[in-house]
């Protein structure tokens, strides 16, 4: 058996081993970057400190206690790296343009540089990495006492806490250069990362090819519930598990430090991508082999946790031993070192630094004075972070398997996904909603998930996780309102993460965002549109540039501090002494002071040095919709563009209708000319004959004058007629309406014609109709267009036995009066132009109308508010039909109804 | 001018096929959820084994290399699809 001596040797020596290689590379590395270690291998493996004894003892624990179920833990990551470009990638561009120092830093910085929400997560996080902790510690322990053969776990873990408190400390806070990389750490893991993977395997191997025969020897003869555990290992715990796990890669602070915070160059994330997976994919190849051969060749009851370490002990190869014993060391030093640097970064720049910059403030200013206070808290902090790891291993009475232990702080951290994934890519989260969805959150987690975990020691007894609180059934922190027969894990995230997204969307939605919130919303979701940093929201007024210096030297340190003065005061041309306290130095140094000490106290310091938070809110709000603003001026543009498309259609077809209407107008000058010209040249040529010739006889002369005297007068009448119906069709003729008498209307029409019809020879038959109505008329000028009508009739009609059939009828509130003859009619072509003014139907030739008749009937019908249209029966012959609106009922007018 | 056109064919040639490469990403991912996640990952619930080994062990180590591998065939010409990225570190060297 190894003894306990050799064993701490080992660990000295690797600790110390670690400890020059970060000396070196943080010594190196001020001088000149190595090239090789800003390489994205290392970048890679420093993200593997997401392995801790958690993979390398606890999967093959895992695994031999529910089979396949392990692999979840690695699925979820594998599936965020591949899809990279989409979510990591946005993450680290908003990190670099904005100098995220943390997880929490992240979250407070978007929702309006709140310090209130930085303290939040920040103490969710010191809460969820207890467990998390203690996870190492009771590895680390369980490991030593296979060794050591002691039983007294809690002193061996409390020994551990301080070593690595101790170990830490030295790591991560000797680093004076006032920045969040840490270079000589992130060497140092990737080390470590090297390390626990090459001694895995090693065991793996061994224990497949040295203590089984193969692969196929392995699982020859090994039950399927040995591989699947559960009966349905693809079930929602397997689900939730990659989820969780998923969830973790990107919210535990530690690794949102190596993945984010440490990273140098975006392109990394690329290789990372698949490289990470593949690391993943290596260190679990052995764990289903090592946990088989471990359950076939250790005697029953051993703990599946530690067979990393005792299948090569059981087959007396200590050497193997030692070495599993370094890389599980290894992989909760790397853990533990990382996750207390991070966690410590945010308690001290979220919880102790505002707090001691409000006491400062008030004393007199020295030179660094903040950056050591910062170098102090971090240590404060990492103890305290190891401290609360102790204390939940000692409370907890450190029994539980390992997997089950760190699922209690996935779940912790997962309460950050809603706001985070909300805050980058919705712009209308709230400060309002990602503080209530976390607390929420939380309060659910420690309920149903976290305190229960303690068995009853702490704050739940164990009746209250039995029976609920105050022994009300409905709120056992294991079936939440009746939730019962789920898996603990699965029933906690349903409901904290369930609920903590519902808070945040729903508070979110229903708050009102401030000036500041809606800028960071605008700058993080639009990341890939905006340059750098951006405006961070400072006023400029009052600012003098000596304080600014002051300021920056008390927390960067005096040579950082000079270097960036120089630097702002070169590019703003000034050859010597300090800057003009433009908008864009103090953005910058607010920018760089929270890179070293969180967005939200950098903010509250410089406007506080500033004098007043009093950038005009209007300008912040600007800034924010700028871009909203650009959408929103294209899409006004594309109407306008529409509305003018509209414009010019309508002016082509109010063109078009103008072209027709002056080509109508000329056509009608030309048949008023030519009507008149006929008249007038007859007129003209007797007149001449009459004045040139005196010797015109007197009948001739008598016949003569009697031409001019008929077709001055059909000029006359010609003239009237078109005055006529010019002065109907523009509405300007007031026809006074009163009640006639249809049948007497016609009657009176009959008569007029009478002679006409006699010389004509035509028979007019009338046949009985509706006596006694009453239309709405003006009685001439209804007797004018069924006299016009009659005597079209009878003068145009070519039959040998000419007929007029008149007759009268209701319908409704419309009396017709229809005037049929047997003479030809009109076809369906000529009842579209008849109607049009010098238009005559083929029978022309037989009378001598101007054409204007029936255009003035119909003019006149229609000022009387009824119509004259053409109509056909049903064997095809054409009449004229009348119109009017019965004056005994109020009916509505024909006119809205014909035509 | 048939420079012009072709210069700018050649750049919506380029924007096409990078949507082309970030829609095989998406692809990728959703292919790897849908086989890893239930109900799908149940078909490899068989009582058999495979090379002598489990059918369910082979079927989710087997999925996880081929997601590694189209990673690795996308990291490149996705990181090339964009370029804002530069290599060197954006804004001020901390």
């Amino acid at each position: 058996m190894l003894s306990v001596n050799v064993l701490l040797a080992a660990c000295i020596g690797y600790v110390a081993l670690l400890f020059a290689v970060a000396f070196v590379v943080d010594r190196r590395t001020r001088e000149r970057p190595i090239r090789w270690l800003q390489s994205p291998i290392v970048y890679t493996l420093s993200i593997s400190v997401y392995c801790t004894s958690w993979t390398f003892y606890g999967a093959v624990g895992s695994a031999a206690r529910n089979g396949l179920e392990f692999v979840t833990i690695y699925l979820g990551p594998t599936l965020v790296f591949v899809a990279w470009w989409w979510l990591l990638r946005k993450l680290v561009r908003i990190g670099r343009a904005h100098k995220i120092t943390s997880i929490a830093d992240l979250i407070s910085s978007r929702y309006g540089k709140s310090p209130s929400l930085a303290v939040l997560v920040t103490t969710i996080a010191v809460i969820a990495v207890a467990p998390y902790i203690a996870l190492q510690l009771q590895s680390l322990t369980s490991s030593y006492q296979v060794f050591s053969g002691e039983t007294d776990g809690v002193t061996t873990a409390f020994w551990m806490a301080a070593g690595l408190a101790l170990f830490t400390i030295l790591f991560g806070t000797r680093n004076v250069d006032a920045n969040e990389r840490h270079h000589g750490v992130v060497a140092a893991i990737a080390l470590e990362a090297i390390v626990k993977l090459i001694a895995l395997i090693v065991v793996g191997v061994f224990a497949t090819y040295i203590v089984a025969d193969g692969f196929t020897d392995v699982f020859a003869d090994v039950p399927s519930e040995v591989i699947t555990g559960a009966a349905d290992v693809f079930g929602p715990r397997w689900a939730t598990l990659t989820f969780l796990s998923a969830t973790a890669i990107i919210c535990l602070p530690r690794q949102f430090q190596v993945t984010v915070v440490e990273n140098i160059d975006e392109n990394h994330l690329s290789t990372a991508s698949w490289l990470f997976p593949l690391y993943l994919f290596g260190m679990t190849l052995f764990i289903m082999p090592i946990a088989i051969v471990g359950l076939k060749v250790m005697p029953a009851g051993a703990n599946p946790d530690l067979f990393v370490l005792t299948v090569p002990l059981a087959q007396g190869r200590e050497d193997l031993a030692l070495l599993a014993f370094l890389g599980g060391f290894s992989s909760a030093t790397s853990m533990v070192i990382v996750a207390a640097i991070a966690v410590s970064t945010m308690v001290s720049n979220h919880m102790i630094m505002p707090v001691a910059l409000r006491l400062l403030s008030a004393t007199h200013a020295k030179s660094g004075d903040v950056r050591s206070l910062l170098l102090i808290s971090r240590r404060i902090s990492i103890g305290l972070i190891l401290g609360l790891g102790f204390l939940y291993f000692w409370i907890s009475g450190g029994s539980d398997a390992l997997a089950a232990i760190g699922l209690i702080a996935f779940v912790g951290v997962a309460q950050f996904l809603p706001s985070l994934l909300g805050g980058i890519f919705w712009r209308g989260a709230t400060r309002a909603g990602a503080m209530c969805g976390l607390l929420a959150g939380f309060g659910l987690w420690a309920y149903t998930l976290f305190l229960p975990s303690f068995g009853g020691e702490f704050l739940l007894s164990e009746a209250v996780i039995r029976d609920g609180a105050w022994g009300l059934a409905i709120l056992r922190p294991q079936s939440l309102f009746g939730l019962t027969d789920m898996d603990p894990l699965v029933h906690a995230v349903v409901w904290s993460v369930g609920i903590n997204a519902l808070c945040f969307v729903v508070v979110s939605s229903l708050s009102q965002a401030t000036a500041l919130e809606r800028l960071q919303g605008t700058l993080f979701v639009d990341v890939f549109r905006s340059t750098g940093g951006g405006p961070s929201g400072v006023a400029v007024g009052a600012a003098a540039p000596e304080d600014m210096f002051v300021l920056a030297q008390r927390i960067l340190g005096t040579a950082p501090a000079a270097r960036l003065f120089d630097e702002m005061a070169r590019d703003q041309g000034v050859k010597a002494g300090l800057p003009y306290a433009t908008d864009a130095v103090i953005a910058r140094l607010e920018r760089e002071l929270a890179g070293t000490i969180g967005a939200a106290s950098a903010h509250a310091l410089v406007t506080r040095m500033a004098g007043r938070p009093a950038l005009g809110m209007t300008e912040l709000i600007d800034i924010a919709d700028e871009s909203q603003q650009l959408i929103e001026t294209s899409r006004q543009l594309a109407e306008k563009s529409e509305e003018l498309q509209q414009a010019a259609t309508q002016l082509r077809e109010v063109n078009e209708r103008l072209r027709s209407l002056d080509a109508q107008k000329d056509e009608f000058l030309s048949q008023v000319s030519h009507e008149l010209r006929t008249p007038m040249t007859s007129i003209r040529s007797f007149s001449e004959i009459l004045t040139e010739d005196q010797d015109v006889p007197e009948p001739e002369r008598q016949r003569f004058l009697g031409i001019i005297h008929d077709e001055s007068r059909r000029l006359t009448r010609l003239l009237d007629e078109l005055l006529d119906i010019s002065r109907l069709e523009a509405g300007t003729v007031n026809l006074q309406l009163e009640p006639v008498d249809a049948e007497d209307a016609l009657d009176g029409a009959l008569d007029a014609v009478v002679g006409l019809t006699r010389n004509a020879g035509v028979t007019v038959v009338r046949d009985p109709g509706a006596d006694g109505v009453l239309v709405d008329a003006n009685a001439d000028r209804l007797r004018q267009v069924l006299i016009n009508i009659l005597s079209n009739a009878v003068k145009y009609n070519t039959a040998t036995d000419p007929e007029v059939r008149v007759r009268t009828a209701t319908q409704g509130a419309v009396v017709r009066i229809d005037v049929i003859d047997n003479g030809g009619g009109i076809t369906r072509e000529e009842a579209t132009t008849v109607f049009e003014k010098f238009a005559r139907g083929d029978r022309a030739h037989l009378g001598q109308g101007a054409g204007l008749g029936l255009p003035i009937s119909r003019a006149i019908m229609r000022a009387m508010g009824g119509d004259l249209s053409v109509e056909y029966a049903g064997d095809g012959t054409s009449f004229f039909r009348l119109q009017l609106a019965r004056a005994d009922l109020d009916g509505p007018a024909v006119a809205a109804t014909a035509d | 001018m048939i420079l012009a056109g072709s210069a700018l064919a050649k750049g919506q040639e380029r924007r096409i096929s990078q949507r082309k490469i970030r829609d095989r990403s998406i692809a990728l991912v959703l292919a790897g959820i849908v086989a890893l996640m239930p109900p799908i990952a149940g078909v490899a619930l068989i009582d058999a084994k495979l090379f002598g080994l489990p059918v369910a062990l082979i079927y989710i180590f087997a999925v996880w290399a081929l997601l590694i591998v189209g990673a690795t065939m996308l990291a490149r010409p996705l990181r090339d699809s964009d370029v804002d990225t530069s290599s060197a570190d954006l804004g001020e060297p901390r």
